[in-house]
């Protein structure tokens, strides 16, 4: 299963870049090849586009203009072919429609991300008096790319809670399903799904999910695979841990300290920074390969790597400058574009990585990490507690971590008769107001209360929850262990089990569709829930860490037979994890008492602060 | 890191990957048999790597990164390689080890064993051993290392993948993944074409049907109205004209009648003493005459004829006859007609120059490859014996390619430099002239290799040659359009511009260090870079012209 080339497939069918299916071959591809084009996007497609392809690869399939459709500013150019790709939400079908009632180019192919309701389709048909439309296709790239192996939903608004932290908004709801099942339809897989069983949100989404599925049995009916890939749903709450520790691999670390949205890095924030670098790409899907061979390499040996390909550019530089001979020549000439890209490149990590090392330093995030690890990993209350309370009353330390370590305290001590997360509160409620609006000490007993013990039913994993270091001992015996990442994430272990074919059914139970036989009936059929998946889809309701996103790369390159792809519904980092928290308890939804105390907090600064961020 | 030993079986090991897979194969059963040395070991391992990282977060970067600028190439000596931990190797740590049961499973075309075999995976061609493993792919039944066999599939008795029959069995990388289905990526689609068509039709037969009816109205109220002006042309018409007129409209169509409408069907707005109420000649509907909601207008009758491709009258009157049509009926009517008119009208001259382009690259495209070919045979054949048939070949085509590029180059100049005035124009010309400037920089590289290889081929014997100089020279004046830079090509040549600065600096370093080391030897070449360097910076420099400083 790779999400990126199935995703690039589908881009490549709407851009023409493909033969079309069996028609006789090159001389009507040359001829397509130079028809100029205008592709149509929405706002959503626009994010999907832009994740997995680029300009220039557009430009070289004749793609010479690319607008939204709803911008009405665009003129007449009758000559012209346009491509449309859009979602099929009422917005984008009204602005379809209209643009067909005064067609301003001469001729259109309609491609929707998704399936579109038979009365829309009807309402398009009706506005195209001018007969200007000559394809319309449904394909499935429904999801943004982030990584081969990592897809996001793409929510407008982030929050997906309901009038209950265990109830969806409508709209989460309904696009989280919609694009689970174009992943399906776009990997062709038509899974056993299981879900979180204390979970009601992962249990709300599998049941969509299926319902969509058995309405349509023929669009699934894929090749049958030696045993039924698994779709696993899991709920954020479960494992309210990782989102709180400081990762310390690339990718990871840029997100958490620097933010990534939509594949693009706000660098504008380092003094002096030069003005090409001040909006960076980082891609784990376009031709970036050093992001891509360092992405999951964590800290200390990034360090390394990025010195290597310094030197690799220099050396590179040196034979370019001193041509002599014809090949010296031909090489140069050869090398030339991805020689200028190679320049470019270096001096972005370069950038990046400094940056990032600069924060390490800056906020002491070697402590605080060491800190948090502990909180995580052992268990010493009186001196975690010690430790704490010395770090809150550090100035250099920023109020993100010192919010991080108290929430982790919360979490972690909640049954330790000493337990003393009063008195860190009040600590913290002394700290300076929070510049970016959100107000920690009532997003800790929101997060208490979204995700403390009782709600994880901490008693399905016993005493190997997530506060369990490494099991035993073993597990974390890899080249990068070191002490700021001993923690292994709940889902490392949940994958573990499920790939093991050890997985409790009673923890994660099959989604039951009433129409699937049962095991005694036919063995072969798979509702054999001890058979060992070899395709995996994760999804976890409420946002994953890139440090998730690792684990199953990870697993992924070294274990032969297996493909698991990773989703969710929102990329998050701690400072998305815990304002998420904060948000809600201002909604009222989790019934935490906010202290009244703190009144600093206004929803314009919060909104001020969401801009700087 | 060389010194690493199972903690349990103290048998020693190579790498933590093999530790580490040792310890899942042989002792995944045992749970701290020996807690304590376990849980020391492991913070030794701890302790050791925190120091590691330690140095390496701290040092390595306050020292070689601690600059933003890393390219001053001062910082070549390897002096963090110590601190690299090899590659970060994946784990298998959720690998299941397989559960086989292939006992009825054929073994028939199983390979036997031979001293020195080795992995039959190509790329591995490890001997195989206890050690490497030796193992059986149960489908194809060649022998291969352990790693090269960690797939599963279900097999029949007979060896032959079966999903539904088959059972669990071990088999090699090479089956695995070409099972049918492995390597599809193609997701799945649906084609709607057909239904929409379907849906399409009968609303296009209706419009159809409404439009013939509407037209032929309109075709007999302007031959009507011809015929009357064709009488008697006149100047200015009289009232009782105007009258007769009049009723010839009223003829076409039974008109609406005023009191049944309060407001106009089109705008919504209502009627009064300012908006008054008028009745289409077309459809005899009551619309309103509002120039700017354009709900009906007076159309002049020789316009309309011209529209509908039938004659209308020889002469008009000086204050011309005209008839009022309201919005709806002349979109039905012409509103399809103009879009079948716009699509196959005379190409604009932005579209016709790109037309040339696509044709000027095909050219090229199709005579790049030859040109490629003879220039290999060049250059196999370089300083022995120049093949003169062949020189005489690749000069020929290096000259028609030439040729054809720099005709390629005037003419996508010739399309930037067309004035327009709509945005949406101005973007896909730049966008086009984009794209052909990348795709001559690409095609017109190779083509300077053949001056400098026959340069150096003739020097051997007569020196050098002008003429080829010459056509250097002709070529580095269209390389590079020089009128009016886009934006994006200012970007372009601007990073250009710093990637040569950076490599002059570069150079003028080692040059520099090349006489502390007193290596003289070293420096000519060097020299000679950096002249060719500055040769560059500045026709860069020249090209950018103001715009080399940023504003
Ligand atoms: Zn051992
Ligand atoms: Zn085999
Ligand atoms: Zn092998
Ligand atoms: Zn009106
Ligand atoms: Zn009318």
């Amino acid at each position: 299963m790779n999400l990126l080339q199935s995703a690039s497939n589908y881009i490549d069918r709407i851009t023409g870049s493909l033969p079309a299916n069996g028609v006789h071959g090159t001389s009507t591809v040359g001829i397509n090849k130079n028809k100029i084009k205008v592709l149509l996007l929405d706002k959503d497609t626009t994010s999907i586009v832009s994740m997995i392809t680029t300009q220039s690869h557009l430009l070289s399939n004749a793609i010479y203009l690319i607008d939204t459709i709803t911008n009405t500013t665009r003129t007449k150019m009758r000559h012209l072919s346009c491509v449309v790709f859009i979602r099929p939400t009422p917005d984008s079908i009204q602005a379809l429609v209209e643009e067909l009632r005064n067609p301003l180019y001469g001729s259109y192919e309609l491609y929707f991300t998704n399936i579109i309701k038979k009365s829309s389709l009807e309402r398009i048909a009706e506005s195209d008096d001018h007969e200007a439309v000559t394809k319309v296709q449904e394909v499935f790239a429904d999801y943004l790319c982030v990584n081969p192996d990592l897809f996001e939903v793409g929510l407008a608004k982030p929050n997906i809670f309901g009038s209950m932290p265990d109830s969806w908004t409508a709209e989460a709801l309904n696009r989280s399903t919609e694009t689970l099942t174009a992943v399906l339809l776009a990997l062709k897989q038509k899974p056993l799904i299981r879900y979180d069983a204390n979970s009601l949100l992962s249990k709300k989404l599998a049941n969509e999910v299926s319902y969509r599925v058995r309405q349509d049995p023929s669009l699934y009916d894929f090749r049958r695979p030696d045993t039924p890939p698994v779709l696993l749903i899991l709920d954020r709450k479960n494992d309210p841990i990782t989102p709180l520790l400081l990762p310390w691999t690339y990718q990871a670390m840029v997100h958490e300290l620097l933010g990534i949205t939509n594949n693009r890095v706000n660098l504008s924030v380092i003094p002096d920074v030069r003005p090409e670098l001040q909006e960076i790409v980082l891609s784990g899907t376009q031709g970036d390969n050093f992001f891509q061979k360092s992405m999951y390499l964590n800290f200390g040996d990034l360090g390394a790597t990025i010195k290597e390909y310094v030197d690799q550019y220099q050396t590179k530089t040196k034979n370019n400058t001193n041509i002599e001979s014809i090949d010296d020549m031909k090489r140069f000439v050869e090398d030339y574009p991805e020689f200028r890209k190679l320049a470019g490149n270096v001096s972005k990590h370069v950038t990046l990585v400094s940056e990032l090392s600069r924060l390490v330093e800056a906020e002491g995030l070697l402590a605080v990490s060491e800190l948090e690890q502990s909180l995580a990993c052992n268990d010493s209350h009186n001196q975690d507690l010690k430790q704490i309370q010395i770090i809150l009353q550090s100035p250099n330390i920023s109020f993100d971590s010192k919010v991080r370590l108290v929430a982790l305290y919360g979490l972690r001590y909640e049954k330790n008769a000493n337990f003393s997360l009063p008195a860190l509160l009040d600590l913290l409620d002394h700290q300076q107001p929070h510049p970016y609006g959100y107000n920690g000490v009532n997003a800790i007993k929101s997060l208490l209360s979204y995700a403390g013990a009782q709600k994880r039913d901490e008693g399905i994993f016993g005493g190997e929850g997530f506060f369990s270091r490494a099991q035993s001992g073993f597990k974390g015996l890899k080249g990068v262990e070191n002490v700021y990442t001993q923690h292994t994430t709940l889902l490392s272990k949940t994958l573990s089990s499920l790939l093991r074919g050890k997985m409790k059914d009673a923890s994660y139970p099959i989604f039951d569709d009433g129409v699937r036989p049962k095991l005694v009936e036919t063995p072969a059929y798979g509702v054999d829930t001890n058979e060992r998946p070899q395709n995996v889809i994760v999804f976890i309701v409420g946002g994953v860490t890139y440090e998730e996103a690792r684990v199953v790369a990870e697993i992924n390159a070294g274990t032969p037979g297996i493909s698991i792809v990773l989703g969710s519904t929102k990329i998050i980092n701690s400072y998305d994890f815990i304002k998420n928290l904060n948000d809600i308890s201002h909604k009222g939804l989790i019934k935490g008492q906010p202290l009244t105390r703190l009144t600093f907090h206004t929803n314009n600064s919060s909104r001020a602060a969401e801009e700087i961020k | 890191m060389s010194e690493i030993t199972c903690p349990i079986c103290n048998e020693s090991m190579v790498t933590l990957l093999q530790l580490n897979r040792h310890l899942d194969d042989a002792h995944s059963e045992i749970k701290f048999v020996n807690n304590e040395d376990t849980a020391s070991w492991f913070s030794k391992q701890v302790a050791k790597s925190r120091a590691k990282q330690l140095q390496s977060v701290t040092s390595v970067f306050t020292q070689a990164f601690g600059k933003l600028d890393l390219l001053d190439g001062s910082d070549t000596d390897g002096s963090s390689t110590s601190l690299s931990h090899g590659p970060a190797s994946a784990t298998k740590r959720g690998s299941p080890v397989p559960i086989l049961t292939d006992e009825n499973v054929t073994r028939k075309h199983w390979q036997k064993l031979s001293p020195n075999q080795r992995c039959a995976e190509v790329l591995c061609e490890k001997p195989l051993s206890a050690r490497n493993g030796c193992i059986n792919c149960r489908k194809c039944g060649k022998l291969f290392c352990h790693k090269h066999t960690m797939y599963r599939m279900k097999l029949t008795k007979n060896a032959m993948h079966d999903p539904t029959n088959g059972t669990w069995c071990r088999v090699c990388e090479t089956c695995y993944k070409s099972r049918p289905g492995y390597n599809d990526h193609k997701g799945v689609v649906i084609d709607l074409t057909q239904d929409f068509r379907r849906m399409r039709q009968p609303h296009i037969d209706q419009q159809e049907l409404n439009a013939n009816r509407l037209e032929k109205r309109l075709v007999k109220l302007i031959s009507s109205l011809s015929s009357e002006i064709s009488k008697d042309p006149g100047s200015v018409w009289p009232l009782n004209r105007l009258r007769q007129k009049y009723a010839i409209d009223k003829e076409i169509v039974k008109w609406q009648a005023d009191g049944e409408v309060t407001d106009c069907p089109e705008c919504h707005n209502h009627f009064n003493f300012t908006l008054r109420k008028h009745h289409c000649r077309v459809c005899g509907k009551v619309v309103c005459g509002n120039l700017n909601s354009d709900c009906s207008r007076d159309v002049e009758i020789n316009i309309l004829a011209a529209k509908l491709d039938i004659k209308g009258p020889d002469v008009m009157p000086v204050t011309p006859i005209s008839t009022r049509i309201c919005k709806s009926c002349k979109n039905t009517v012409l509103s399809r007609r103009n879009f079948l008119h716009d699509k196959t009208a005379p190409l604009p001259p932005l579209l016709k120059k790109y037309e040339q382009l696509c044709h000027l690259r095909m050219v090229i495209e199709s005579t790049m490859p030859k040109f490629q070919e003879t220039l290999e045979i060049l250059q196999d054949a370089q300083g022995q014996h120049t093949d003169q048939q062949a020189t005489a070949d690749a000069t020929k085509i290096r000259k028609k390619l030439l040729n054809t590029c720099a005709q390629f180059d005037s003419i996508s100049r010739s399309l930037s430099n067309l004035t327009l005035n709509i945005e949406n124009e101005r973007r896909l010309q730049q966008n086009i002239f984009l794209a052909a400037v990348h795709f001559l920089q690409i095609n017109m590289l190779p083509l300077r290799a053949l001056p400098k290889l026959l340069k150096s081929a003739k020097k051997l014997k007569t020196g050098p040659n002008k003429s080829s100089q010459q056509e250097a020279v002709e070529f580095k004046n269209f390389v590079l359009p020089t009128s009016r830079l886009t934006d994006t090509e200012i970007a372009d040549l601007r990073q250009q511009l710093i990637v040569m600065e950076e490599q002059k600096f570069l150079v003028s370093g080692m040059v520099e260090g090349a006489t502390q080391r007193r290596k003289y030897n070293e420096i000519p070449p060097l020299e000679s870079s950096l002249r060719e360097l500055d040769k560059e910076i500045d026709r860069i420099r020249c090209d950018l012209g103001t715009d080399a400083f940023e504003n």
